[in-house]
């Protein structure tokens, strides 16, 4: 029956559409709380729709990517469910793996599990897929695995999983110019190198990116490529900045509604400075795009922002008016009563956000980020944009002062209406040690950081899901699910805290 | 071997001997900054002589390959043959591209294979 000699393919916390609200997702990055875990995985990462090959409705995004490219290239390569590996068997001679988190190694995974001190479900479900019998029965047969992704490097920290399962190639980085190679190379049964991290002198043209050939998750479609802002540790800032022209944005919408998929989520880094002018938003580009995006997925389609900086949302609101035009003239609706994206605050403080993140508040300075942060949520609130925030407790530059004055900013932010999580810096290697991290690390500042933000989430958590989530009747179930998580939640905290505070006071 | 298009052209091979015991790989970054300085060229195949078998012996060069964001790199395992080192020469020289050797901890066979060759290396840790 197989048809394949490519199989892509992943677990199932990233073969899911979430229930169609990519948010959900999250949750699956953290473990069971409060309710066995086929429960837990139902509610964040509910099997897709499949055809009788075996092939997803919706798939992870940057997988659609390379498969487009191997099919381009005139490979038989698809991707194939998790739970239809077994269909291919027989024709399969290469099975590349993606994942955007293999081992839980990246926020806000890390986050949960040094918080719980349990493996997350998507760590535990990536390697239960790994020893599936089909996977262990492709290796068997000689198919040679080829992992990669924006976690690829997870792979440098199991090693001795990679040994067992007889993982052949990692690669990191964008393949789109190089990977027809890698795979000629495979199904010749050349050597392959190891390990490859694809530079950013090696990254593709705008030209050499594909439109990709089925459904995307939630209908994720891409918008531009790297971030200008120029900081010295991230590896995005070097890739050239690559705007997505609107008619293969246009050409990718299309391909997920014919898949069924009805709406949208806009990806980028920062998806306010698609067509800017380097950190400074122009208006033009903005609105034809969502003028494009809207006339395509319709009235009734849902539309999401992947994610916006803070500073971008400000400057594009008070130099242009461009959010408030966005969400009146195209984005609001009846059916579309908010939309949500994902921010990045790290710190309240000015000090430490000049020293790990100068380019963030760029066009505005350092010294005013806290400014920059609550104007932009300010600007949010007033119009229904929801963000997802987090924050990052424990960087090794920061002083307890930091924490303190984050602490009392959060106050400001209060009555704005968003989720924000904190997240621990954990050092790599912590948490194998199979310890709570915390304890050892948590101080009396951050206790109350993690109280203000819980007390910040549940509160506007329970408000969103009354007003404005999950309202779709089919959703019931889910909206009662995570009704009882927040519950739980609550619960599970008025017992720890005590205990956390007693603990640190020793 | 068939080396790979596009990555493992224009590129500069580095042969990496690591020794036993504990080493610090992340220092090899400077070695890179510099030769790709001095040959104008971003991409690097380092080929990993050591008696870790694969791929065990990546747990030497995480620090080099977690600092990196700037280059092109090329992992390619070869044993643990003092002696190996000589045909991987031959491939490396036979490229046209040029060839450095470093030294991780301590693996003085290697370092004498290098001096013999006349390639150029350095002892690093």
């Amino acid at each position: 029956m197989g048809v394949y000699e490519i199989v892509l393919s992943t677990d199932r916390t990233m073969m899911s559409n979430h229930h169609g609200k990519e948010f959900l997702g999250f949750l699956a990055t953290g473990p069971a709380m409060g309710v066995p875990e086929k429960l837990w995985q139902w509610l964040t990462a509910p099997k897709v729709p499949v055809d009788e090959l075996g092939r997803p409705r919706e798939a992870p995004y940057g997988m659609r990517k390379v498969e487009a490219v191997l099919v381009d290239a005139g490979f038989k390569a698809a991707i194939i469910d998790p739970d239809h590996l077994d269909k291919h068997l027989d024709t399969m001679k290469v099975l590349m793996i993606g994942h955007h988190d293999f081992f839980a190694y990246g926020p806000p995974s890390s986050e949960w599990w040094s918080l719980t001190g349990k493996e997350p479900l998507n760590r535990v479900c990536f390697k239960r897929f790994m020893e599936s019998p089909a996977v262990r029965k492709a290796k068997k047969k000689g198919v040679r695995i080829i992992a990669g992704g924006p976690a690829a490097w997870q792979w440098l920290w199991e090693l001795e999983l990679w040994h067992k399962w007889g993982v052949d190639t990692v690669i990191e980085g964008e393949v789109e110019r190089i990977i027809v190679d890698v795979v000629e190379k495979a199904l010749n049964g050349e050597p392959l190198p190891d390990y490859i991290y694809v530079g950013p002198g090696d990254s593709p043209s705008v030209e050499e990116i594909p439109v990709i050939k089925a459904g995307s998750v939630n209908g994720l479609v891409e918008i531009m490529r790297g971030c200008p802002r120029g900081c010295r540790f991230c590896s995005v800032t070097l890739r050239p900045l690559r705007f997505i022209p609107l008619e293969k944005i246009r050409e990718e919408i299309r391909v997920n509604i014919r898949a069924g998929i009805k709406g949208a989520i806009l990806h980028s880094e920062d998806v306010f400075l698609y067509g800017a002018d380097g950190v400074k938003p122009r208006p033009e580009p903005l609105l034809k795009l969502h003028k494009m995006v809207v006339e395509e997925i319709g009235e009734k389609g849902d539309l999401a922002w992947s994610h916006a900086s803070l500073s971008a949302i400000k400057y594009a609101e008070e130099e242009h008016r461009v959010v408030s035009r966005i969400m009146e003239e195209y984005v609001l609706n009846d059916h579309r009563r908010f939309i949500g994206v994902e921010v990045g605050i790290e710190t309240l403080s000015p000090r430490l956000a000049r020293i790990i993140m100068p380019g963030k508040s760029a066009p505005y300075p350092a010294e005013t980020w806290p400014d920059v942060v609550e104007d932009a949520f300010r600007i949010m609130h007033e119009n229904k944009i929801v963000p997802a925030a987090t924050l990052i407790l424990g960087l090794p530059w920061e002083k307890p002062d930091d924490v303190v004055y984050t602490a009392e900013m959060l106050d400001r932010l209060r009555p704005y209406r968003s989720i924000i999580v904190p997240m621990f810096f954990v050092p790599m290697g912590a948490l194998k040690k199979k310890d709570w991290f915390l304890k050892d690390h948590i101080k009396p500042e951050h206790v109350e950081v993690l109280k203000k933000t819980l007390e910040h989430t549940l509160y506007w958590a329970e408000d969103i899901i009354n007003k404005m989530y999950l309202k779709e009747p089919f959703l019931l179930p889910v909206r009662i699910g995570l009704k009882m998580f927040i519950k739980y939640v609550k619960w599970k905290t008025r017992r720890i805290l005590p205990h956390v505070e007693a603990m640190i006071r020793k | 071997m068939r080396s790979l298009k596009i990555l493992e052209e224009e590129n500069i091979h580095v042969i990496v001997g690591v020794g036993p015991g504990e080493v610090d790989s992340s220092r090899m970054y400077l070695v890179l900054s510099r030769l790709s300085r001095r040959y104008g060229r971003r991409r690097f195949t380092i080929h990993v002589v050591s008696s870790k078998p694969r791929p065990l012996y990546l747990e030497e060069l995480r620090g080099i390959l977690l600092k990196n964001i700037a280059y092109t790199l090329v992992l390619r395992y070869h044993g643990y043959s003092p002696e190996g080192v000589r045909n991987i020469v031959d491939l490396a020289r036979r490229s046209g591209s040029p060839v450095h050797g470093i030294v991780l901890g301590d693996f003085h066979e290697v370092a004498r294979v290098f001096e013999s060759l006349g390639i150029e290396y350095e002892v690093l840790g």
